[in-house]
């Protein structure tokens, strides 16, 4: 039996589009609860070394490496979120792989 | 020969050709290397099969798609031309004998060649590093002997354990980076953590083996940021998957 191609190609988009919309969802779930913990745990900090600075507890240099810290500290916290959702396209895309793979064993039995 | 099998023979004969002629002049053009052409793994090799192979599917499928030529093939089978009206829906029945079997097979063929393609598309776009126990192994030691060593700061600095620190970071570095791109992001975190150009790990045992005088309290921000910064790699070390 023949069968059409438009339709499997419509049915492997489709089921892309909704693994891509689950992982969207969640990845910017996750990335914007991250993003709001770090801030939680930044703004304290910050807070400490600006009293530290007034009570010269710490140098203006001590003050100025430490900010600079917590700004590397943030783009390690992005490079995980990346890392992650990067793990998470790449489950997706196993799972697409194999329904492919799957299309492409049962077309071909039908050759 | 049925119509059906004469077809189906053609078709391979041409996709055949069209396969080895592609493939000779990818290596004649050295967009393959030969040892890449005997190794069908290679991710090279898979994209420009797959290449090949979507363009001879289009090719084919177009060309069973020429009336003339189905009229033509079919013609030579049974010795007398088909009507027009029977070979308008290729792929589907215009060659299909009294039984309704599946008839072409170009339609059946040019699904497998999409579903190839998006195979190998998908294979070879890699977006992450799996699991390794090394990394982890080592980020939760070193970050271990990071924050011993930092504890004894704003002593004088401990040259030769610094300098031994320092050694076991770069090694770590260069292992992460040596992994390829597809460890581009753990890469960057170590070195973030371990470069002086950054301002944690690495610019502070700088500064300290450079006899840089610390306030205790700037050791003491500065170590909890070392240790965020070691949870960080050792988090996303520990959430790839295995092979």
């Amino acid at each position: 039996m023949s069968f059409d191609i438009t339709e499997i190609i419509g049915e492997l988009a489709q089921g892309a589009i909704d693994e891509a919309k689950k992982i969207a969802v969640a990845a910017l779930q996750e990335v914007a609860a991250d993003a709001v913990d770090f801030v939680h745990k930044a703004l304290p900090k910050l807070s400490v070394y600006m009293t530290q600075l007034s009570n010269k507890e710490i140098t203006t240099e001590e003050f100025k490496d430490l900010m600079l810290g917590l700004k590397d500290l943030a783009q390690m916290a992005g490079l995980t979120q990346a890392g992650l959702a990067a793990i998470e396209i790449e489950k997706t895309r196993n799972a697409i792989l194999k329904g492919v793979t799957s299309v492409a064993l049962g077309a071909v039995n039908r050759l | 020969m049925d119509t059906k099998t004469l077809t189906k023979t053609i078709l391979f004969a041409i996709v055949r050709a069209v396969i080895v002629g592609f493939g000779a002049i990818l290596i004649k053009n050295g967009w393959v290397t030969a040892e890449q052409a005997g190794n069908l793994t290679s991710p090279e090799m898979l994209e420009a099969i797959v290449g090949i192979l979507t363009v001879a599917g289009t090719i084919t499928y177009s060309v069973l798609r020429t009336k003339v030529f189905h009229q033509a093939i079919v013609s030579t089978a049974q010795g007398d031309p088909v009507p027009v009206s029977k070979i308008t829906s290729l792929p589907q029945t215009a060659v299909a004998d009294a039984k309704g079997d599946s008839g072409v097979t170009g339609g059946n063929f040019v699904s497998v060649l999409f579903a190839t393609f998006v195979a190998a598309a998908l294979v070879s776009c890699a977006t992450s590093s799996h699991f390794d126990q090394n990394t982890y192994n080592s980020a939760q030691s070193l970050k271990s002997e990071s924050l011993s060593l930092m504890s004894k700061a704003p002593g004088a600095p401990p040259i030769d354990q610094i300098e031994s620190l320092q050694a076991k970071l770069s090694a770590q570095l260069a292992y992460e980076q040596g992994k390829g791109k597809e460890n581009l992001i753990s890469a960057k975190q170590w070195e973030i953590l371990v470069s002086p150009d950054y301002n944690l790990l690495g610019r502070f045992l700088a500064d300290w083996k450079n006899d840089r005088k610390f306030s205790r309290n700037y050791v003491t921000g500065k170590t909890e940021q070392v240790s965020e910064a070691y949870d960080q790699i050792i988090r996303l070390e520990g959430a790839k998957p295995t092979n």
